[in-house]
């Protein structure tokens, strides 16, 4: 037995109207089946019968649980409000260069050469290093710490699946959400810079983009996973961590030692995404060693960007996988 | 009833620091069974319950649903359905909503979804409610929608750690109702709860836990009667007046401590006998020719019980 499907109104109630008249394969004979087409305003048709079978039913793949865990993820950061407080600081970038169309010069002031199209894009995207640790605190700082404290995760843990499920549909719910937000803000950009200038240097921006791809992650797995050690969850805690007190320690470092390896850390992720595409400056505490970084070593910095998420989601997870509640 | 085990915990353990949660739990359920886990506040009943469903990892001992070990969660997890702990939807969401990501992770597809949730909501009476955000619902709609939640992939077994607590008397007589239901279908019930008379309406048997171990478990009725220390009352109401040789004939028989007449048409039976004396004298009564309306049992519940056993020192 099968059950036909009409055009219903369960999945969106609130549309309710008149139920759509039976479509053709349902036109057969049949009484149990109500007028409308539908049984009893669910937007399927079926019959009394059909509809209380003692079914069985049987769990999809375990990536088919995570892309459920992800989906209701994305669902819950689409009724947030902070995600639409972010993306319209994206949009700010198109606004900003509209009413302040010399914004150029007054960055030129700090050693940014104005000939170029990538300079202009990396200063309009100044704030990128430093959005880079707040967006990814915002959206995945809480993510696993509210769902303790609102109780969602006693909902969801006893359901037959894994916790690796419910631990990695969410980080990637996040990732993807911060990751659409900066390429949102990437293409503001590039579109901006485009209305003064011809040439753009795609390697230049692939590159630029690529180290922003691996900071997005790797930052957002360091909030995902210090959210998931914590029990109230504070955004404030992994921004300022990953922001601030990294970068300044690092600083320090090198500046004492002498020996800038250490700003391969994902933490200037941020930073060598700008410096490649010729910013002289950025806003956020990394920026003082920009001139010491070493900006050739990309693929270093990608692969220990990588290592550094994979490092932290397995430490996030391992914490998910032995929690008790 | 084809008479296999639905739920298995052997010697579940589970220590806090030097303190112990709960001790060498034993539990057996068996298809279609139903049970219901009674005990003290703090007695170890969630925490138990916990453990079978694999919320947390007992200090030792196993547990197995349908056979499977619970540390292979999806499969062992795959028919039940469970509220534990006062879960909570998402505010954010509608029930629908809910609903359909519950039913998603269980397997079920669209069609499937949309009708048992027109199912569930409608038996816990929320159907109304579907397209409204949960965030503006009441503790105990919130409730409800969990419960829905517990029963939409037509679970085999259900374990419900106090489902009814939050609800209103008519939530509680219908949820009850819902659950009565699931008995004709062979389902399998773990409940655990304060409210005895769920147990004495619901389940048919028991288990009783104090301070992380069992004290009690089996067959509710057996168990009721094989407290009664102090014997039982009985009273029997009769269309006619019993006859003096009724009445003495049944105080001469064994187990009946005394019997006599209070007002005209009621006798009331002093006994602490066996149950099939028990049955003897009831059978007695029914002959009598006086027409027995009805008999009422004083001293044997499962309250007088549940008082006994948990008692301070005992
Ligand atoms: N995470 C924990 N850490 C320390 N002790 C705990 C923890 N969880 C439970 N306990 C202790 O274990 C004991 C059993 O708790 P449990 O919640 O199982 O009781 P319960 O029978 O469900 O009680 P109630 O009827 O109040 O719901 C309690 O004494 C409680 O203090
Ligand atoms: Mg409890």
């Amino acid at each position: 037995m099968s059950l036909r499907s009409g055009i219903g109104d369960f999945f969106n109630p609130r549309i309710s109207g008149n139920a759509p008249p039976p479509s053709e394969k349902t036109k057969e004979p049949e009484p149990e089946r109500e007028e409308s087409g539908t049984w009893r305003e669910t937007g399927y048709s079926a019959t009394d019968e059909e509809a209380h079978r003692d079914s069985v039913y049987s769990i999809k793949s375990v990536l088919h649980q995570t892309l459920e865990v992800f989906m209701v993820q994305m669902k819950l950061f689409s009724k947030m409000k902070w995600t639409y407080i972010l993306l319209f600081t994206a949009l700010l970038i198109p606004i900003i260069a509209l009413l302040a169309p010399d914004f150029i010069d007054i960055l030129s002031t700090f050693g940014y050469s104005t000939g170029y199209s990538t300079t202009k894009i990396a200063g309009l995207l100044f704030f990128l290093p430093l959005m880079l640790g707040l967006m990814t605190s915002i959206m995945c700082g809480t993510q696993m710490p509210s769902e303790f404290k609102e109780r969602t995760a006693y909902m969801n843990i006893p359901m037959p699946m894994s916790r690796a499920s419910f631990f990695f549909g969410k980080y990637l719910a996040g990732f993807v959400m911060c990751l659409g937000i900066f390429m949102f803000a990437y293409s503001m950009a590039i579109a901006t810079a485009l209305k003064d200038y011809d040439t753009i240097f795609p390697d230049l921006i692939t590159s630029s983009i690529l180290l922003t791809l691996v900071g997005v992650m790797a930052y957002s797995a360091t909030a995902y996973c210090i959210g998931c050690f914590t029990k109230k969850g504070s955004s404030i805690f992994p921004f300022a961590l990953m922001s601030f007190i990294i970068p300044l320690i690092v600083v320090i470092i090198c500046s004492q030692t002498d020996n800038y390896t250490l700003t391969l850390l994902p933490m200037f992720l941020g930073e060598a995404a700008l410096g490649i595409l010729g910013a002289s400056m950025t806003g956020s505490a990394g920026m003082v060693i920009l001139g010491n970084m070493d900006l050739t070593a990309t693929w270093l910095m990608l692969l220990i960007g990588i290592a550094w998420t994979a490092g932290f989601l397995l430490l996030g997870y391992i914490r998910i996988k032995r929690r008790e509640m | 009833m084809d008479g296999g085990i639905a739920i298995e915990a052997e010697n579940l353990t589970k220590t806090y620091g030097s303190f112990t949660a709960i001790s060498d739990i034993n539990l057996k359920v068996r298809k279609g069974e139903f049970m219901g886990l009674v005990g003290p506040n703090g007695a170890g009943k969630s925490t138990t319950l916990k453990a079978i469903t694999g919320l947390l990892q007992p200090t030792s001992g196993t547990v197995r649903i349908s056979g499977i070990d619970i540390k292979d969660h999806r499969h062992a997890m795959e028919h039940v359905g469970c509220v534990i702990e006062t879960p909570e939807p998402y505010p954010g969401f509608t029930p629908a909503e809910i609903l359909t990501y519950t039913g998603k992770m269980y397997g079920m597809d669209q069609a499937e979804i949309a009708i048992r949730s027109r199912d569930v909501l409608e038996q816990v009476k929320m159907w109304d409610w579907r397209g409204k955000t949960i965030s503006g619902f009441s503790k105990g709609m919130r409730q409800r929608i969990v419960l829905a939640q517990a029963l939409l992939p037509n679970p085999e077994i259900i374990i419900l750690d106090e489902p009814t607590s939050g609800l209103d008397p008519r939530g509680m007589v219908e949820t009850r109702k819902v659950l009565q239901n699931l008995k004709s279908k062979d389902r399998t019930l773990l409940i655990s709860t304060h409210i005895l008379s769920e147990v004495s309406e619901l389940c048919g048997s028991i288990t009783m836990i104090r301070d992380g171990r069992v004290i009690a478990s089996g067959d509710v009725a057996t168990l009721v009667r094989g407290s009664v220390k102090k014997g039982v009352t009985l009273l029997v109401g009769t269309v006619r007046p019993v006859s003096e040789e009724t009445l003495s004939s049944v105080s001469g028989m064994e187990g009946v401590r005394s019997a006599e007449h209070k007002g005209d048409n009621t006798v009331v039976i002093e006994f602490d006998g066996t149950p099939d004396q028990q049955a003897e004298v009831t059978r007695a009564m029914f002959e009598s020719g006086a027409g027995v309306l009805w008999i009422n049992e004083k001293g044997a519940t499962l309250e007088s019980m549940y008082m006994e056993m948990t008692e301070e020192g005992s």
